[in-house]
C-alpha cells in the first residue's frame, strides 16, 4: 500500500521506478533526516535528478552520509546483497567491507568540494552470496546544500568488471601465446594488418642475431638474399592485399653470416567479422630437407640427361592412349620433331603414320607385359618433309609399377635405314653386275685363273678382238697369240701376280681380223679380280678404241707446234693461260726481253715481270677478266733485263668451245712505251697551256673588275663635274645674262650642249659596261610588265612626241630584268629618236613562242623553244645595208647635229640580246620604218 | 605639314652642291630653314644628340666619305625615335638597282641632282610639295623617284 500522507510533501519523489516507489515508502522518520516533507531543497533537487537518471548513481547525504540509490545502480549491488536494505542506511554500515577504501574519497570530497575520479578500480563487493571482484570506474562528486557548503557526494558509477577481465584474459593469453610461441623450433612473428611486424620470437632473434629494434616493422629485409627479396616482397604486399595464406621458401641469413632456407607460412587472424587485425607467421627450417630434395632432382637430372643424350632413340610412353612423357634428342631427330611438338601428346596424334604398323605391337605390350624387339622392321614415316620408309632395330619394353600393374611402355629405337638400303643396293647391284658388262659401251672382258680363261667378254670386246661369242672358254692368249707377240703376256701376268692395276693410255695395239692385221689406238686398263676370300682368282680387262681421237690430238699438236713457232717469231709478247688463268705458255720473246728462263718465270710466277707499283691492279684486272670471261686490256710496265721498265699494252680473248665454255686464254702484250711517252709530253704541254689560261683568266677576271670600278667612276665622279658645269652655266644664263654679248650667250649655249652630250655619252657607256656583269639573275618575267616600267620611264618622252605604244599580249621568258628593261628603253627610245617629223610615232610590240626550227633562222637550236619579239614602227626607217652596222660600238648613221646619239644605244641591245643567248636581226627602208626581230631561248 | 615652315637637314660633303641648294631654296617662294652637314658620321652625330629637335625633311646624298648614305638611312630606320623622319635621296646617279634597295629599306623619295639650276628648283620643290601634301605617306614603288 502506498502511503498517501506524505503526498504533498514528497512530489519530488515521484517516479523513478522501483527505487523511487522504496524511497517513497520508506519510514525516514528513523534517519537522521527525519520527515522527508523538511528535507532541504538540495537533497530533493538531487534526489529528484538521482531517482529519474537512467545512469547508475548513489548518494551520500547528511552527517551520517545515509545512502541513496536509483534502479540503474541495482545491478551493482546484486542479487541478495544490500539491495534494498541498504537503502537509508549510514554510508559506515551500508559499505562496511569497503568503508575503509572509500572513506577517505568522501572526506576528501566533503572537506575539500573537489571531484575524485577513478578508473577500472578494483572494489569487490558483497553481492549474489558472496564477496564479488568488481571494477568500477566511476566519480565522486559533492552536492552543496542551500548554505554552499558540500552536503552530499553523489556518485555516478558503472561497473566495468567485465571488459577488465576481458582485457585481463586476453593478455593473458596472448602472454601464454607468446610464452608458447617462444619456445617452439621455429621462427615465428605477427604482424599487423598492414603488415607492419611487432613481434618476434625469441628463436628469430637467436637464429638471425637481431634485436627487436633492427626488426620491427620491415626491417625483417635485412636478412634477405637481395637477390630474392624483391619476389619475397611482392608475395608478402599480394597477400597482404588478397588476405590469403603465404606460403614460400627463401634462405634467411643466420647470426654467422650463412643462409639457411626456411619455409614461411603465414596466415591471417581474422575478427567476428572477417576481417583481418593480425598476421601469423613461422619460418621454419627446411635446409636439409632441400639439400636431399635437391641431390635428388640433381640425381634425377642426371638420369634424363643421360637418357637424353644416348645415342640411341628413346621415349616413354604413358597409358592406352601412349602418351609421350619424354622423348630423347636422338629419338627427336629420328621421328624428326621438335620436343614441344611432340612430348605430351598422343603419340599417334604425332606420328599418324606409324599407327599401322605397331599399334598393335604397343598394345600387345601394354597387355602382357611381354617385351617385344623388333629387327629391321620397315615404317613408314613423314619427316623431313617426305614420307619415306625407315628401318628400325627396337625394343619395347613395359614399364611396371610398384604393385606390378604396366603403366607404360619404354621404346629404345636405332635406325638401320642405311644398313638396309646399303644392303639391298648390293643386292640388287649383283644383278645389274652381269647385264652392266653385257650392255656396256665400254669393251670389258674376264678373264679366269693363271690360264686367263676368257669367262665375260661383252660385245663391244668381242667386236675389238675381231671374233664371236665361241671364244668365251678359251685360253686369252691362245685365242689371241698376236698379242703375246706384242708383250702383253708378260704384263697381264704382272697384274694377276702382284695385283696392281696396269692402265695404258693411247697405246697402239696390232690385232689380226680375219686375216688382216688392224692398228688402232687403245685406252684400257687390267685388274686383278679377287674372289670372296680376297685371293686374286683373274684379270679384268676394260678398253676403249680412242683411235680417232688420237689422230686428232697429234693433228691438235702439230697445230700447236706451229703456233708456237709463229709465236716465238713475234716481236710481241704471246702468252697462253688456262680456263683458271694460270700462265702456261710464253713466246721466246719474253725469254729474250725479261732475260728470264721459263723455269724461272715458272718458279717465282710471271708477275715478277711486271712493275711493282702495277702489280696490285694487274691481278686485280687479270681475276676479274677471268671471273667475268670479258677480254683483258691492261696497261703496265715489264721489267726488262736491262732494269728498265716499259709500258706495254696487255690485251687477253678468252677462246671458248662449242657450248661457249672458256678453254684457255690467248694473250699479247705491245711495247707502248714511246707512245705512251708522247702521250705524256702532250698531256704535260696540256696541263701548261691550261695553267696558263687560268692564269689569264684571273688577269682577265681583275682588268675586269677593274672596269667595272671604271664604270662607277664614270657613272658618279664624271658625272658630278659635268653637272656642275651644267648647274653653273644655266646660273650664269639665269643670272647674268644682261652682262654677257650675244657671242658669249652662244658659246655658253654651246657648253651646255656640249655637256648634255657629254652626260648622254657616260650613262649609255654606264649602261653598256653593265651589261658585262657577271652578276646575272635570270627570273621568269612577264613582259608586259617590263613595257609598264618602260612606258613609266619614258612618260614625259613619249608625251611629248605624242608616241603610242601598241603591246599585245605578250610572254613571260627567262631573263636577266635589269638588263631587258634598258633593252626595250633603248629599241624604244631609238624609235622615238628616229621618227618622222610631223608624224606620232607608233611602235608596235608582238611576241610568239615556237621552236627554233620553225623560225627558219640558222643560227637557232632548231628544238629549242625561243619567244619571239618583234618590234616594228613608223619612223625613218633604214637602209638595209645597215642592218648589222647599227649594233656596232659607236656606229652612227646621221650626224649628232640631225640626230643626237653616242652610237651605243643598239650596241648595249646587241650585247644583251648575246647574253641572252638569243639573236637580234633589223629589218628596215628607208622612211618605211625599223623592223627589230629578237628571239631569246625560253628557258 | 605647312611646306612654309619646313625646317630641312641636307647631307651632302660638296660644298658646291649645298650651295646651289641652299640657293634654289632662297629663290623658291617659301620659308624654309636649311641646315647642312659635310658626312655620314657627322649626320649621325647631329641626329642622335638632339632628337629634341628633328628635322622635317632629310636629304641625303648618298655617296658621302666616312659614311655613306646608305648606311646612315640604315641606321636611321633602325633607331626607335630617328625612324619617322622622312628621308630624300640626293644623288647624282641613277641605278636601278640601288634604288630598289633604297626603297626597300624605307626611304621616302630619291631625286636625281639634275643638271641645270631651274631643274634643281623644281624637283627640290616638288618634292617639298609631295611631302606636305602626303603627309610622308610611303609612296607607290612608281612615285618612290621624283622627276622633272
Amino acid at each position: 500500500m502506498e502511503n498517501t500522507q506524505h503526498d504533498n510533501n514528497i512530489s519530488f519523489l515521484r517516479g523513478g521506478g522501483e527505487m523511487g516507489k522504496l524511497t517513497r515508502e520508506k519510514d525516514w522518520r528513523k534517519t537522521s533526516l527525519g520527515e522527508p516533507s523538511l528535507w532541504p531543497q538540495s537533497l530533493r533537487t538531487t534526489l529528484n535528478i538521482i531517482l529519474n537518471s537512467k545512469f547508475p548513481m548513489f548518494l551520500f547525504w547528511g552527517k551520517d552520509l545515509i545512502c541513496f540509490y536509483n534502479d540503474a545502480y541495482l545491478p551493482s549491488l546484486g542479487k541478495n546483497g544490500k539491495h534494498p536494505s541498504i537503502l537509508g542506511m549510514k554510508a559506515e554500515e551500508g559499505w562496511t567491507e569497503i568503508w575503509h577504501i572509500i572513506k577517505p574519497w568522501i572526506d576528501q570530497v566533503l572537506k575539500g568540494g573537489e571531484a575524485v575520479w577513478f578508473e577500472n578500480q578494483l572494489i569487490p563487493i558483497y553481492r549474489n552470496g558472496q564477496i564479488e571482484e568488481v571494477y568500477w570506474t566511476f566519480s565522486y562528486s559533492p552536492v552543496n546544500d542551500e548554505t554552499g557548503s558540500p552536503s552530499g557526494v553523489i556518485v555516478t558509477c558503472h561497473e566495468t568488471t567485465h571488459q577488465v577481465i576481458t582485457l585481463k584474459s586476453l593478455v593473458e593469453s596472448e602472454e601464454r601465446f607468446r610464452a608458447m610461441a617462444d619456445n617452439i623450433p621455429n621462427l615465428a612473428w605477427m604482424a599487423k594488418a598492414d603488415g607492419w611486424i611487432y613481434w618476434y620470437n625469441k628463436k628469430w632473434y637467436e637464429y638471425t642475431g637481431t634485436t627487436p629494434e633492427q626488426m620491427e616493422g620491415w626491417g625483417w629485409q635485412s636478412v634477405h638474399d637481395t637477390a630474392l627479396l624483391p619476389s619475397v616482397l611482392k608475395k608478402w604486399k599480394e597477400t597482404i592485399a588478397t588476405g590469403e595464406e603465404f606460403e614460400m621458401i627463401f634462405p634467411l641469413k643466420g647470426a654467422d653470416g650463412k643462409f639457411r632456407q626456411f619455409l614461411t607460412l603465414v596466415s591471417p587472424l581474422k575478427d567476428s567479422e572477417g576481417n583481418i587485425y593480425q598476421w601469423f607467421g613461422t619460418n621454419t627450417d627446411i635446409t636439409n630437407q632441400k639439400e636431399i630434395e635437391d641431390a635428388l632432382k640433381a640425381s634425377d637430372e642426371r638420369f634424363r640427361d643421360t637418357v637424353r643424350q644416348a645415342p640411341v632413340g628413346i621415349t616413354i610412353l604413358r597409358g592406352k592412349d601412349y602418351l609421350v612423357e619424354m622423348a630423347n634428342d636422338a629419338y627427336l631427330q629420328l621421328v624428326n620433331k621438335t620436343e614441344t611438338d611432340f612430348v605430351g601428346k598422343p603419340l599417334f596424334d604425332s606420328l599418324p603414320e606409324v599407327k599401322e604398323t605397331v599399334h598393335s605391337i604397343l598394345d600387345s605390350v601394354l597387355n602382357t607385359g611381354v617385351p617385344y624387339y623388333g629387327d629391321e622392321v620397315a615404317v613408314p614415316i613423314n619427316r623431313y618433309g617426305k614420307e619415306e620408309v625407315g628401318y628400325f632395330d627396337f625394343l619395347y619394353y613395359p614399364l611396371k609399377e610398384k604393385d606390378g600393374k604396366i603403366s607404360g611402355i619404354i621404346v629404345t629405337v636405332n635406325e638401320v635405314s642405311e644398313k638396309v638400303h646399303a644392303r639391298k643396293k648390293i643386292e640388287e647391284n649383283e644383278s645389274h653386275y652381269h647385264n652392266l658388262i653385257s650392255s656396256s659401251p665400254s669393251a670389258i672382258g674376264i678373264l679366269h685363273g693363271e690360264e686367263m680363261i676368257i669367262s665375260i667378254a661383252n660385245e663391244a670386246i668381242l667386236k675389238i678382238w675381231g671374233k664371236g661369242k665361241e671364244i668365251i672358254g678359251q685360253s686369252y692368249f691362245e685365242a689371241l697369240p698376236e698379242l703375246a707377240e706384242q708383250g702383253y703376256r708378260e704384263i697381264f701376268t704382272q697384274v694377276y701376280k702382284t695385283g696392281m692395276p696396269f692402265n695404258a693410255a693411247e697405246t697402239l695395239v696390232e690385232i689380226l681380223q680375219n686375216g688382216e692385221n688392224i692398228l688402232k689406238y687403245y685406252n684400257f686398263l687390267l685388274f686383278a679380280q679377287r674372289n670372296i676370300n680376297n685371293e686374286i682368282d683373274g684379270i679384268g680387262i676394260i678398253a676403249t678404241d680412242v683411235t680417232s681421237q688420237t689422230l686428232l690430238n697429234k693433228k691438235i699438236k702439230e697445230s700447236e707446234k706451229r703456233f708456237r713457232l709463229l709465236a716465238d717469231s713475234m716481236p710481241q709478247f704471246i702468252w697462253t693461260a688456262d680456263a683458271e688463268g694460270n700462265l702456261n705458255y710464253f713466246n721466246q720473246s719474253v725469254f729474250k726481253y725479261s732475260g728470264l728462263s721459263l723455269e724461272r718465270i715458272n718458279k717465282q710466277g710471271w708477275i715478277m715481270i711486271v712493275h711493282p707499283d702495277d702489280r696490285e691492279r694487274n691481278i686485280e684486272a687479270w681475276m676479274n677478266a677471268i671471273q667475268t670471261g670479258k677480254e683483258f686490256l691492261f696497261e703496265h710496265r715489264f721489267r726488262k733485263h736491262t732494269g728498265e721498265y716499259r709500258w706495254q699494252l696487255s690485251r687477253a680473248i678468252p677462246q671458248k668451245d662449242e657450248e661457249g665454255n672458256i678453254q684457255s686464254w690467248v694473250g699479247t702484250s705491245t711495247d707502248i712505251q714511246d707512245q705512251k711517252m708522247f702521250t705524256a709530253e702532250l698531256e704535260k704541254q696540256v696541263q701548261e697551256r691550261t695553267k696558263a689560261l687560268e692564269e689569264n683568266n684571273v688577269e682577265l677576271q681583275k682588268i675586269n673588275k677593274e672596269l667595272q670600278s671604271f664604270a662607277y667612276i664614270s657613272s658618279h665622279d664624271l658625272q658630278e663635274p659635268l653637272r656642275k658645269i651644267q648647274t653653273f652655266v644655266t646660273r650664269i644664263l639665269e643670272k647674268e645674262i644682261n652682262n654677257l654679248s650675244e657671242k658669249g650667250k652662244d658659246y655658253f649655249k654651246r657648253i651646255l650642249i656640249a655637256a648634255k652630250r657629254m652626260q648622254t655619252l657616260i650613262q649609255d657607256l654606264l649602261a653598256y659596261s653593265r651589261t658585262n656583269t657577271i652578276n646575272r639573275k635570270f627570273e621568269k618575267v612577264d613582259l608586259n610588265k617590263i613595257i609598264e616600267d618602260v612606258k613609266e620611264e619614258l612618260k614625259e618622252e613619249l608625251k611629248e612626241k605624242n608616241a603610242t605604244i601598241e603591246a599585245n599580249e605578250l610572254c613571260h621568258v627567262h631573263i636577266i630584268p635589269f638588263q631587258f628593261h634598258q633593252l626595250m628603253v633603248n629599241i624604244i627610245s631609238n624609235s622615238l629618236k628616229f621618227s618622222k617629223p610631223h608624224t606620232p610615232p607608233h611602235i608596235k610590240i608582238k611576241s610568239t613562242v615556237s621552236s627554233g626550227v620553225s623560225f627558219n633562222k640558222e643560227k637557232l637550236a632548231p628544238h629549242i623553244k625561243y619567244c619571239h619579239i618583234h618590234f616594228s614602227d613608223n619612223g625613218i626607217g633604214f637602209e638595209q645595208q645597215f642592218s648589222e652596222k647599227i649594233f656596232e660600238l659607236f656606229q652612227r648613221l646621221h650626224t649628232n647635229q640631225e640626230y643626237r646619239g653616242t652610237g651605243l644605244g643598239l650596241a648595249i641591245v646587241k650585247k644583251i640580246v648575246d647574253n641572252h643567248k638569243g639573236i637580234i636581226i633589223a629589218t628596215g627602208e628607208v622612211n618605211k620604218g625599223a623592223n627589230f626581230d629578237i628571239y631569246i631561248p625560253l628557258n | 605639314m605647312d611646306i612654309n615652315s619646313f625646317n630641312l637637314l641636307l647631307a651632302d660633303d660638296d660644298a658646291d652642291d649645298c650651295m646651289f641648294f641652299q640657293e634654289a631654296l632662297e629663290e623658291l617662294p617659301l620659308q624654309t630653314s636649311l641646315n647642312t652637314v659635310k658626312d655620314g658620321e657627322q649626320l649621325m652625330k647631329v641626329l642622335t644628340s638632339n632628337v629634341g629637335k628633328l628635322p622635317d625633311i632629310l636629304f641625303l646624298d648618298l655617296n658621302m666619305p666616312r659614311k655613306n648614305g646608305f648606311e646612315c638611312l640604315l641606321e636611321i630606320k633602325a633607331h626607335k625615335k630617328l625612324k619617322k623622319i622622312p628621308v630624300i635621296i640626293y644623288s647624282t646617279s641613277l641605278n636601278y638597282e640601288v634604288v630598289n634597295q633604297l626603297y626597300e629599306k624605307g626611304a621616302y623619295r630619291y631625286i636625281r641632282k639634275p643638271g641645270g639650276f631651274s631643274n634643281l628648283k623644281k624637283v627640290i620643290y616638288e618634292a617639298l610639295k609631295i611631302a606636305s601634301l602626303d603627309k610622308v605617306q610611303k609612296p607607290s614603288k612608281e612615285n618612290f623617284v621624283i622627276q622633272v
